[in-house]
């Protein structure tokens, strides 16, 4: 079976499990929805030098947040199909299982920034929201989406506990958001200030969205994306070496 | 007292749980400037994290009622009651432990002016109505992941709601008025009496989250053999 066909059958298996879509597309709307009834309160946020509505702060920030999750995607499927019992049973089948793990991995991807686009049009309809160009969007959802999955797919494959890949790929979500100020103020050092802005996902992502929309230049924006393949590019041998000792 | 025991045994090899433990100390790292927060970000922040840390336990029954660990415990003669009585007891323990221990080290490290006793109170009654409240939320459930991940989403939604991510006051008149339904919201009004140094209405603040403890006893303490 073709890359093609494999990943058909990924996305629609994801699409079927209602848990995951609920946490990955529910719950973040719904938070969205309950902190735009407070939207008069967080009015003007302040990104950087430019201040923008608090409410697209917050939309962009959650949306691009919860791409930091999707690697659950990937973990996911890899454990199910390529580790736990029902691996004799792909392996019994006719198909390369290296092709098969990429077309798991792409299908993730897709399936993560299929999300993260639908959650950014409802609320660009629900909440005028300002996203600004789709195509600039997409391609700054694929950077962090598809990172994420190396990040999820590197653990899972190189930790002998999947328990243990799955908490620590938690800790890579929550860690970038708490690096990002997100949830709670950080301190104000310059190591603190440095991975704020260009050391983690979640502000990369927002200084490609942010920054192609107010900014004045196109250099932070383009470098922000250049910098998440850059650390994708760097976890992909990674994760074929990991991935050559544990299924080859 | 032999579960009591085992139990604090256990909790104390599983490094997952030490490491819980551990975490709330990385909150002294932040600066005393004050946001809108009525109390210092530190003592504000530890009673969300609180909240977290106190699922830990109601999750580890969890995973004892459905790897049919309970269905033993059952049989042998000793009563649900002292099984469940002596495992809080032993988390609690924990947790006090730890409550008092922040609080300590957030006054020397922020030589802040506010009381300590009643802060303490807040954080002790706090923990016991959120300890509650899981066990009963996670007595609903027969998979620790699923439990684990709404239970989270949820929680997020008591911050907000409740208005410890931000003021009550920045919340629509509706969402206002039913706010004294979530219990983050006492948390928050426990803060601000604190702050204020308002000892009647910080005792209505605690009563209110012992209420909520014991609402959370009564449904989730029940055996269930499943």
């Amino acid at each position: 079976m073709s890359v093609a066909g494999m990943m058909r059958y990924a996305l629609l298996r994801m699409a079927r499990s209602y848990l995951a879509l609920l946490l990955l597309v529910g719950v973040p709307l719904v938070l969205i929805a309950v902190i735009g009834t407070v939207s008069d309160y967080l009015q003007i946020e302040r990104y950087g030098d430019t201040s923008l509505p608090g409410m697209d702060y917050l939309a962009v920030s959650m949306v691009l947040g919860f791409q930091l999750f999707g690697g659950a995607y990937t973990m996911e499927f890899f454990k199910s199909d390529l580790l736990d019992a029902r691996k004799w049973r792909l392996h019994a089948l006719p198909l390369r299982i290296d092709r098969y793990g990429m077309a798991l991995l792409l299908g993730s991807t897709v399936f993560t920034m299929l999300q993260g686009l639908a959650m950014a049009i409802f609320t660009q309809l629900m909440f005028g929201v300002n996203w600004g160009n789709y195509a600039w969007l997409v391609v700054v959802l694929a950077a962090v989406s598809f990172l994420s999955q190396l990040v999820g797919l590197v653990l899972i494959l190189s930790l002998r506990s999947a328990k243990l890949a799955e908490r620590l790929s938690e800790v890579y979500g929550i860690g970038s958001m708490l690096l990002a100020g997100f949830a709670l103020p950080m301190p104000d050092t310059p190591l603190f200030e440095f991975f704020g802005r260009y050391g983690n996902p979640l502000s990369l992502g927002q200084n490609a969205v942010f920054g192609m929309l107010y900014g004045n230049d196109r250099l932070l924006p383009l470098l922000s994306v250049g910098l998440l393949f850059t650390a994708s590019a760097l976890l992909l041998p990674l994760a074929a070496a990991a991935g050559r000792r544990k299924l080859g | 007292m032999t579960v009591f025991r085992y139990a604090l045994k256990r909790m104390l090899r599983s490094r997952a749980t030490l490491l819980l433990l551990a975490l709330p100390f990385g909150l002294l790292l932040l600066p005393a400037q004050r946001g809108w927060e009525p109390l210092l970000p530190a003592w504000h922040y530890y009673g969300l994290l609180l909240l977290l840390l106190a699922a830990r336990l109601p999750a580890l029954l969890l995973v004892e009622r459905t790897s049919g660990v309970l269905l033993r415990v059952a049989s042998s003669p000793i009563s649900h009651l002292r099984y469940l009585a002596e495992h809080m007891l032993a988390y609690g323990a924990l947790l006090g432990l730890q409550i008092g221990a922040f609080v300590g080290a957030g006054m020397l490290r922020y030589r802040d002016p506010v009381q300590p006793w009643p802060l303490l109170a807040v954080y002790a009654a706090f923990a016991l109505a959120a300890l509650a409240l899981v066990l009963a939320w996670c007595s609903l459930f027969r998979n620790r992941e699923t439990s684990a991940l709404i239970l989270f989403s949820l929680c997020m939604l008591a911050m907000m709601l409740g208005g410890l991510l931000w003021p009550v006051q920045a919340l629509p008149a509706a969402l206002q008025r039913t706010a004294w339904l979530i219990p983050t919201y006492w948390l928050g009004e426990g803060y601000r009496t604190v702050a204020a140094g308002d000892h009647s209405a910080l005792l209505a603040a605690i009563g209110m989250l012992l209420l909520f403890a014991a609402a959370g006893l009564l449904l989730g303490s029940r055996r269930r053999l499943n």
